[in-house]
């Protein structure tokens, strides 16, 4: 666990099952589906690239869901290693802290990734926060899932297994927990050095560089406005409009001055569940409190504040960048 | 004439130009300050890149030039006759284009005695028989186009007067009047700092000076001096606020013109609901901010003189806050 963060990883053996139900939105915009399909030789400019990274964001569109939890937003790491002759995708998952007893944070757990991940199997996934245990004292408790296999071994063992073969090793759909560490593809030997595929004869060298993993998808560390999302409003915006009216006369704001006592502090803003102890904390709510709260909470000691109503959105989105991890 | 830089920002901008920007001249008294500067600026870029030329040359240089650079003559050259003259002529330069900031006073300028407190101002207008005619605060209204004589005083330590956009910067020292002249050329509000450390909250001790076309400031000053106080606003909160200022003890040391609060030991409040700022140039006013500042000052501006109000409730701040809002 890396800053005190819950990691859940998991791995995902056929490329296409996965780009089937999320597109990631690339740097160049471009679809997993299309990357996770260019090591099948869809590409030529991926397939002799030997390294190639790109960031970008789960735009998910059918609803890929990790232990109920929707992808959209997060963050991906796309990485191309090494020649496109097997592939092993890693879904990462960094979610914020868990808090004990806490229920209201969304939950990273790989429950549903045996839907997409084709042949490989999942028996039982989950982290201890699902039984409500402090993860954050907790390390140990990080659940790793790792699935490796190239789309053509997968259509291999198919084809075995329609043929009355025998099922997969275990290897392939088991699950290990905390200290599972495994390097890079390991499992990856699905082409043994020698092989002779559609007149493709691995060369040692090659067969050591198909031991690489070919492309890793991590999405990781939900994106801090995620509970809250307001993408029309503008956080730093938000944060200037609040110096300028002197919110920090009262409240305690991370990056906004003075840093007066009468108010509460706001510095964890984003995980508080209500407004002035009566509102529920929704962005619409709090982008009208902060400009009138007598009328939402008569009595308040918050005067009405000169706000327009879009500074009132930009300084809901600031405060919702506030302790949201 | 010269690179038009600032040091502007939204935020300043909206405190009433606190922090205040400098090298961003707004008057007769600043153009020269501003001038002066971009050339020592200039003169010094043009000095250092002479020196690294130098060095380059003792370093990477042929033996003939090294032997040329350390030679006698280039010592008298580059270290006696160069800085001499650049030096002098920037001497009697820089004293014939700010002499103007040192000209005698005429006497029959707008005068205002400002008083460095720490940390804050006490600002009176003069009349014409050097007698106080009105007590302000932290805000300095100026006609614009003419220049206002400033007497600057301390009560206590060493302060200095600064606002960069209309003038030098000039001590206030304890005991000594020191006359300094400030312009306006077009209306605007210009922020100013104290530029002498002062102790605790010194950085956290602004003004603003505020520039009326001569005949908004002629009307200004007459109601304001007439004494006659606007009719307060109906608010329900208003008769409450009046008189937690009494009993809460506010009058001890702020003075309200017209009404029975007649403390002198800190700001005077009279007309605290026209001020673009809060605490000594440092917070936009409104009802939030002064909420704030009156109920624990002391988180906002650590040190100064105000005691946290804890006691109050939200309603006895709220009621306080429309007080002091209604004193225009």
């Amino acid at each position: 666990m890396v800053g005190g963060r819950l990691r859940a990883q998991s791995g995902i053996g056929r490329p296409d099952a996965f780009a089937a139900k999320a597109v990631a939105n690339c740097a160049r915009l471009q679809p997993a589906c299309r990357i996770a399909g260019n090591p099948q030789g869809r590409s030529r400019a991926l397939r002799h690239r030997t390294r190639l990274k790109r960031h970008g964001r789960v735009v998910c569109r059918d609803g890929l869901t990790i232990g109920g939890r929707q992808l959209a937003g997060y963050v991906l790491h796309l990485g191309v290693l090494a020649q496109a002759r097997c592939i092993a995708l890693h879904l990462t998952i960094e979610v914020p802290k868990f808090q004990a007893r806490e229920t209201r944070r969304p939950c990273a757990v790989a429950e549903s990734v045996e839907t997409m991940a084709g042949e490989a199997r999942i028996d039982r996934t989950g982290v201890a926060a699902a039984q409500r245990d402090d993860l954050s004292r907790r390390p140990e408790a990080i659940v790793r899932h790792r699935f490796h296999g190239t789309a053509r071994y997968q259509r291999r063992r198919k084809d075995e297994r329609r043929d009355g073969a025998p099922p997969p090793s275990s290897r392939f759909g088991g699950h290990d927990r905390g200290t599972y560490r495994g390097t890079h593809g390991s499992d990856c030997t699905a082409l043994a050095p020698g092989v002779r595929e559609k007149g493709f004869i691995l060369s040692p060298w090659r067969s050591f560089a198909a031991l690489l993993p070919m492309l890793s998808i991590a999405a990781c560390e939900a994106p801090p406005v995620d509970r809250h999302p307001m993408p029309q409003a503008d956080p730093e915006r938000g944060r200037l409009a609040m110096n300028r009216t002197g919110c920090g006369s009262c409240h305690r704001i991370p990056g906004v001055w003075p840093e007066g006592s009468v108010g509460p502090s706001l510095e964890a803003f984003a995980q508080q569940t209500l407004i002035a102890g009566r509102l529920p904390n929704r962005a619409d709510v709090l982008a009208e409190f902060v400009r009138d709260a007598p009328r939402y909470v008569p009595g308040t000691g918050m005067p009405a504040m000169p706000l327009t109503e879009e500074e009132a959105r930009d300084v809901a989105a600031y405060l919702y960048t506030l302790g949201g991890r | 004439m010269w690179p038009r830089i600032s040091t502007r920002s939204a935020v300043g901008d909206a405190l009433g130009g606190w922090p205040p920007p400098v090298l961003d001249p707004a008057g007769p008294y600043a153009d020269p300050l501003a001038m002066l500067s971009w050339v020592l600026f200039a003169i010094a870029a043009l000095v250092l890149l002479v020196v690294v030329a130098a060095l380059w040359v003792a370093l990477f240089g042929s033996a003939r030039r090294k032997g040329r650079l350390g030679g006698t003559r280039a010592i008298w050259i580059g270290g006696v006759a160069f800085p001499a003259v650049v030096l002098s002529a920037l001497l009697v330069w820089g004293l014939s284009l700010t002499g103007s900031l040192t000209a005698p006073i005429r006497g029959d300028e707008m005068r205002v005695k400002v008083t460095g407190e720490m940390w804050w101002w006490r600002i009176a207008y003069l009349g014409r028989d050097g007698q106080a005619v009105l007590h302000d605060a932290n805000e300095l209204h100026i006609p614009v186009g003419q220049p206002v004589v400033l007497e600057l005083e301390s009560a206590d330590v060493i302060h200095s007067f600064w606002v960069p956009r209309l003038s030098g910067k000039l001590d206030m020292i304890p005991g000594r009047t020191n006359m300094m002249r400030i312009q306006a050329d077009e209306p605007g509000v210009f922020g100013g700092q104290c530029a002498e450390y002062c102790g605790g909250p010194h950085a956290l001790m602004g003004f603003v000076v505020v520039a009326h076309e001569p005949e908004d400031f002629a009307r200004l000053m007459a109601a304001r001096t007439a004494g006659a106080r606007p009719p307060l606003p109906a608010h329900p909160d208003l008769a409450r606020g009046a008189q937690l200022f009494q009993t809460a003890g506010c009058a001890a040391c702020h003075r309200i013109a017209g009404t029975g609060a007649n403390g002198i030991a800190g700001p005077d409040l009279s007309f605290l609901g026209t001020r673009q700022t809060l605490g000594a140039g440092i917070l936009p006013n409104n009802r939030g901010t002064l909420m704030g500042w009156i109920g624990n000052s002391q988180a906002i501006k650590p040190g100064n003189r105000m005691p946290p109000y804890s006691m109050l409730s939200s309603d006895d701040l709220r009621a306080l806050a429309v007080y002091l809002e209604a004193q225009r």
